[in-house]
């Protein structure tokens, strides 16, 4: 089934987040940061690599992150994505109203009280 | 290692980044980096690459988005960065000006001036040469003339030629035939002259023109005579004499006393197809009284001016090629009257106001056009030389901001932008300027015969013209400044103190800039000089009659109420009446007068002459003339006899000749008693009585043209002029020739009542050598102030850049004169060096004004003279206030000032 807008809107703002997380180590190439997510993720989160790009590119033209080429270890050309300070306010920012909303849901979730 | 290969590639973004390029490389990257990956985890490499591609997903519309994204956001980032610079530019440009305030004064008001009153000239110009007639054809209308073998200068048509080349010739679209006249409009307080043209019933339609009240004229309306008298109004006459009332429409007014009615009145763009003059409407030609129906069949008759339009596809010379055709298929037809005659097609803004000077129009217009370019010059030059000072004094500074990294670029831009922020306010400046410029103008009143129509109006095409003006003087003012500011030479700068050294280079472009205003001033004063000269010559040369102490007023009879035979009786009892006017010397009357604005002439067959008589004979303006004309005019009698009362209608047909036309036909005899046949080779036989000596008619400083005097009875012209030379003022005079028209038929009009020199002022004689004189002289004046603004600037930077000099030179005691010879030298070598090249060139361009100067040379040496004692005394002016200044050093702080 085709993601609804709904749910297009949760991915890119999860993704996002993703995205930052993933920079905050370091310069890394989108093949690194889409291999980070997978790995991280235990393989569950399964991304569309091709997805990863439009986000790449428009968190870029939004300052979040910058880009530049340089060499890999294997000397090959690859566009590095680097966390910007703007970027790097904003994973702290989306990292507290994450663990807050995702608090929240598990709460809902694991509730023991049925409504009165 | 990485960061190497990322300042590589920021090389390469400085120029644009290569969008498509970097996501392709980016993607397959990508691809290529799992496939590895699938490869080593033991993959094949065809599969490995096939499921890599999966893995991606869509590939090729991923490239196609991201391309997208990144190509509008590289042009969102482009458009951003130059409005960025720019705007960093203009702030600092305002903070540098808001420091020189004085500097901003002048160059605002130079521009304003030099920009504004060439964009008012131009709408001069423009109004009578360029702007094209309203309606949806006024830009394609042709006009059409008629050459003459014998005559030099292209004349309207005949009737009959004209409805040949209209029915027979492809080429036209439209053509249309009007003449002008001035008629009466009868009101109830008497009679208003007013100008009207009689055109075909195309009129309208060739110059798809519609009007704003009413209809204009149907086909058919021109046919006939007096059957459809009816007038279309232009606005302002709708306006003058109607008082703009809508009503109109439908009513019949009277003109020459025939009843006319109003179908419609004009928009007010239009005001008749002469695009200088104002007329009062149209009828269709032949249906308000008199008649010309012989006039409308006679080839002889010069009578209608052609304008028309070429069919869609049509070029120039291949209208022309077809005329010629035309006209001679009908000297073939018709070889008594179109033996010599051609046809010729201009486009219509070269045949203003007259097709006659069809051939100096576009001169004319070129050489006020180049007055008004040469102006605007002076006052770039002008700015160009404040804003070097600037760029110089400033030399310093740009030299570190050189030094410390600023690209060159970077600081011509600044100069740049420098530059257009001032000629931006001198264009807005510029527009009060031309505005009050323009009013000025159009409250001129010159009067005039003509109704000249100052048709000078701050229009879009005034404004594109300010707008296009104040550019080229943004670009031409900021060349050299731009120049100077590219200039690095940073070692000898930074070393050189800044107060004392005027570096050679731009120094010299200064002072050339200096040499250069004042070389055009002088031209343009010589110019404005010469026909300033030229209009005063004119109006005291020897036009071959009298110049002074005659007043004239002019009248004119209409049938039913007077015939031939009437009309001379009361023109006999006019001249009798005007015989009592107090300090009347000697009375006349005169059918045509020199320099006014209607002649006729007639085929002359002369008897017993050596001369080659062409086969249509000689073509001679003639005119009926009464009382004592040629005492009145001062014009001697050369032999034989003046007019008697005997030459009366029934008498012997007579002729007084003058000394021109008795040369050409009889020439080393005496011509009293020769005989000559007119109209035709066997028409009216005429003897000649007497001899005078020939007048001027139509060019000031002409030599005379063969001309013949009729007795009035003989003769009886509807119009005449009466003459009273009298021993008092003349202008006291012309109440009494009303007086004496009226109190013998109260019902006559009276119109043209002046004075003789009124006469040759303001009309046809010297109308054009006097605009010409007055707007050259605006010119040189404004010229001259330009110049001298820019001398003085120079000067005054100079004594500015030399102060530690001078403080040297007082302190170790140097006098005043010295001083004052150092810098008014100065301005002198560059006024004497501009006045030499100046005189050069104006030598040049008089030589060229030749053709329209009267009596004086080219190189008339009271103009140059003149010329140059006034630019030497402005020179010296300009070179004052600053050597004053000089002259109030201290020499001890400008030693103490570094």
């Amino acid at each position: 089934m085709p993601p609804t807008a709904a749910d297009l809107d949760l991915l890119q703002g999860t993704l996002d987040v993703m995205v930052l997380k993933s920079l905050s180590w370091g310069p890394m190439h989108g093949f690194g940061i889409a291999k980070w997510i997978r790995q991280t993720t235990d393989e569950i989160l399964q991304i569309d690599d091709g997805a990863l790009y439009p986000a790449l590119h428009r968190m870029e033209h939004r300052g979040l992150i910058g880009a530049d080429w340089g060499l890999t270890e294997n000397n090959r050309r690859a566009k590095y994505y680097t966390l910007t300070p703007k970027g790097r306010q904003q994973l702290r920012a989306r990292a507290a109203s994450w663990d807050l909303y995702s608090r929240a849901v598990s709460k809902v979730i694991h509730a023991t009280a049925q409504p009165a | 290692m990485a960061n190497q290969s990322a300042k590589w590639h920021r090389y390469l973004r400085f120029w644009r980044p290569n969008v498509a390029a970097d996501v392709d490389a980016e993607v397959a990257f990508h691809i290529d980096a799992r496939a590895d990956e699938l490869c080593a985890a033991g993959l094949d490499r065809g599969a490995a690459r096939a499921r890599a591609e999966r893995e991606f997903g869509d590939v090729d519309r991923t490239r196609a988005t991201l391309r997208d994204m990144d190509e509008r956001h590289a042009a969102l980032d482009r458009r951003a960065n130059a409005l960025g610079d720019l705007g960093r530019d203009v702030k600092v440009a305002v903070r540098a000006l808001r420091r020189s305030p004085g500097l901003v004064a002048v160059v605002v008001l130079t521009f304003a001036l030099g920009i504004g009153i060439t964009s008012a000239i131009y709408s001069v110009v423009d109004a009578f040469m360029f702007r094209p007639l309203p309606g949806a054809y006024g830009r394609e209308l042709v006009v059409l003339g008629r050459t003459d073998r014998e005559l030099a200068i292209p004349l309207p048509l005949s009737y009959p030629d004209y409805a040949d080349i209209r029915a027979d010739t492809a080429v036209f679209a439209s053509l249309t035939a009007y003449t002008s006249r001035l008629v009466d409009l009868n009101t109830d307080r008497g009679a208003d002259r007013i100008w009207i043209d009689d055109a075909t019933a195309n009129y309208f339609s060739t110059l798809g023109l519609a009007p704003m009240l009413g209809r204009t004229f149907s086909p058919g309306d021109d046919d006939g005579e007096l059957a459809h008298p009816e007038m279309v109004l232009t606005y302002v006459a709708w306006q003058r004499r109607f008082a703009g009332d809508s009503g109109v429409i439908g009513r019949v007014i009277r003109i020459n006393d025939h009843p006319v009615t109003v179908i419609g009145v004009m928009p007010p763009s239009f005001h008749g197809v002469r695009a200088v003059t104002e007329l009062d409407g149209v009828v269709p030609i032949n249906q308000v009284g008199p008649v010309v129906t012989a006039a409308l069949s006679n080839r002889r008759n010069i009578l209608v001016n052609v304008f028309g339009r070429l069919r869609d596809g049509v070029s120039m010379s291949a209208a022309a090629r077809a005329l010629h055709l035309k006209a001679a298929q009908l000297a073939r037809a018709y070889p008594l009257t179109n033996a010599n005659v051609d046809e010729m097609v201009v486009r219509e803004h070269f045949a203003r106001p007259d097709v006659s000077i069809s051939g100096s129009t576009p001169v004319v217009a070129a050489i006020f056009m180049s007055l008004v370019l040469l102006v605007l010059l002076v006052a770039c030059a002008n700015v160009a030389s404040v804003l070097l000072a600037r760029v110089v004094v400033r030399r310093r500074e740009l030299a570190i901001r050189t030094a410390l990294g600023a690209s060159q670029w970077r600081i011509v831009r600044q100069a740049l932008v420098e530059c257009s922020l001032l000629s931006l306010g001198g264009g807005l400046a510029a527009l009060p300027v031309t505005f009050a410029a323009v009013r000025a103008m159009q409250s001129i009143r010159i009067a005039t015969d003509l109704p000249i129509r100052w048709g000078m109006e701050l229009d879009g095409r005034v404004l594109a013209f300010l707008a296009l003006a104040t550019l080229v003087a943004a670009v031409v003012a900021s060349i050299a400044p731009a120049a100077a500011a590219r200039h690095r030479d940073l070692n000898s700068l930074l070393k050189a103190s800044a107060g004392n050294s005027a570096s050679g280079g731009h120094t010299r472009l200064r002072s050339t800039l200096v040499i250069a205003q004042v070389a055009v001033s002088v031209v343009v004063l010589v110019c404005a000089g010469l026909l300033v000269r030229s209009a005063r010559n004119a109006l005291h040369m020897d036009f071959g009659f009298r110049p002074d102490h005659v007043a004239m007023a002019a009248t004119e009879w209409r049938a039913p109420a007077y015939d031939s035979v009437r009309a001379t009786r009361m023109y006999h009892d006019i001249l009798a009446k005007a015989a009592s006017i107090p300090g009347a010397r000697s009375v006349a009357l005169t059918g045509f007068l020199p320099f006014g604005f209607s002649r006729d002439n007639v085929p002359v067959f002369p008897i017993a002459s050596s001369a080659h008589v062409p086969v249509n004979g000689f073509n001679y303006f003639y005119d009926a003339v009464g009382g004592d004309y040629f005492a009145t005019m001062d014009v001697p009698l050369l032999a034989g006899r003046t007019f008697v009362p005997g030459d009366s209608a029934g008498a012997t047909q007579v002729a007084i000749v003058n000394d021109a036309l008795a040369k050409a036909l009889w020439p080393g005899e005496s011509a009293v008693g020769k005989q000559f046949h007119t109209r035709s080779a066997g028409g009216p036989v005429l003897e000649v009585v007497g001899v005078v000596r020939g007048m001027q008619d139509l060019v000031p400083g002409e030599t005379p043209h063969p001309y013949i005097f009729r007795p009035l009875g003989q003769l009886v012209p509807e119009e005449m002029t009466l003459l009273v030379y009298t021993n008092t003022d003349a202008a006291a005079a012309l109440p009494g020739l009303r007086r004496a028209i009226t109190s013998v038929d109260a019902q006559l009009p009276v119109f043209d009542t002046r004075t003789i020199e009124q006469h040759l002022r303001d009309g046809q004689a010297l109308i054009f050598p006097r605009l010409g004189s007055e707007f050259a002289s605006i010119f040189g004046v404004l010229a001259l102030l330009l110049a001298t603004v820019g001398m003085y600037g120079v000067i005054a930077y100079s004594v500015a850049q030399r102060t530690r000099e001078i403080g040297v030179r007082v302190a170790l005691g140097a006098r005043m004169p010295v001083i004052l010879r150092l810098v008014v030298g100065q301005g002198m070598r560059l006024a004497w060096i501009g006045v030499a090249i100046g005189l050069a060139l104006a030598v040049l361009v008089a030589g060229a004004l030749r053709a329209i100067l009267f009596g004086v040379p080219p190189r008339d040496p009271l103009v140059l003279t003149t010329v140059v004692v006034l630019v030497t005394i402005v020179a010296i002016v300009a070179s004052a206030v600053p050597a004053r200044r000089a002259l109030r050093i201290d020499p001890i702080r400008a030693l103490r000032d570094e």
